[in-house]
């Protein structure tokens, strides 16, 4: 959330393989399935429709995390302006990106960590600072009701 | 007889603002108006009950967050067209403390 990309980045999670949420025709999307969560990358349905290419199946939700954010990541640093990531995976080759994602563990840590630096300033959330130091001000004042009645 | 006890310190509610005192009759809303007087009435609105405590308040009156009632600080009277009545309390500040009055708060039953 607030991160900028080269174009509109949809994403769509499917619960279970009926697919639902018709993930496999989105930018980024995630299946659920039995054995884990499968993560496929560059679809699209407007003026191209294009089903999603699988990248990767993983085991954990932290991995699928860290795989999108990975990916987002690798997007925005290397795209053009205004391509999807269709568009940019028929220029770069879907092995490129797994090379970098699926395979290389020290390069998707290093672009979870360069994507969490473009989010941190978006997470900023004033109202939490602010309740951590006023809460008590919105709470009543005195409690009479504790008092026994005469 | 009136028995004064120490609620608060004046500073404790923000100008045109209010705090509410937890009691046996429900909920009783402390406004500190913008010349610091300081008023006690009940928290809830004699229209559909809205939390006059979360109002704003502007001279000695209160608009109910709700449907804009326009409620007197002093006399709990809604003001201009609407009728009706919002039970007040005793309230004073002595020495930058909120007194309010404990006879009336805890042992009143409830009407």
């Amino acid at each position: 959330m607030g991160s900028w990309t080269p174009h509109k980045l949809k994403l769509g999670v499917s619960g279970c393989p009926r697919n639902c949420a018709e993930a496999t025709c989105k930018d980024i999307g995630v299946v659920c399935v039995d054995s884990g969560y499968q993560i496929s990358i560059g679809g699209a349905a407007g003026m191209d429709v294009r089903e999603t290419e699988l990248l990767v199946q993983v085991a954990t939700e932290a991995e699928v995390i860290d795989v999108i954010k990975a990916v987002t990541q690798l997007y925005r640093e290397n795209a053009r302006y205004l391509d999807r990531i269709y568009k940019w995976m028929n220029k770069v080759g879907l092995d490129w990106i797994k090379e970098r994602v699926v395979d290389d563990l020290a390069e998707r840590t290093a672009l979870v960590a360069r994507f969490e630096v473009s989010q941190d300033i978006y997470r900023h959330d004033p109202w939490a600072e602010h309740a951590a130091k006023q809460a008590q001000s919105y709470r009543p004042v005195a409690d009479l009701a504790l008092e026994a009645a005469e | 007889m009136s028995d004064w006890i120490d609620i608060a310190a004046l500073s404790d509610i923000p100008r045109r603002g209010a705090r509410v005192v937890k009691t046996h009759l429900g909920c009783v809303a402390v406004f500190r108006t913008g010349a610091d007087d300081v008023f006690a009435l009940n928290n809830a609105c004699p229209h559909k009950g809205g939390p006059l405590s979360e109002g704003i308040v502007h001279g000695n009156a209160v608009t109910c967050p709700l449907h804009n009632w326009v409620i007197s600080l002093e006399t709990g009277q809604a003001q201009g067209a609407d009728e009706g009545q919002v039970a007040t309390y005793p309230a004073q500040v002595k020495e930058g403390r909120i007194l309010l009055d404990k006879s009336v708060l805890v042992s009143r039953t409830p009407a």
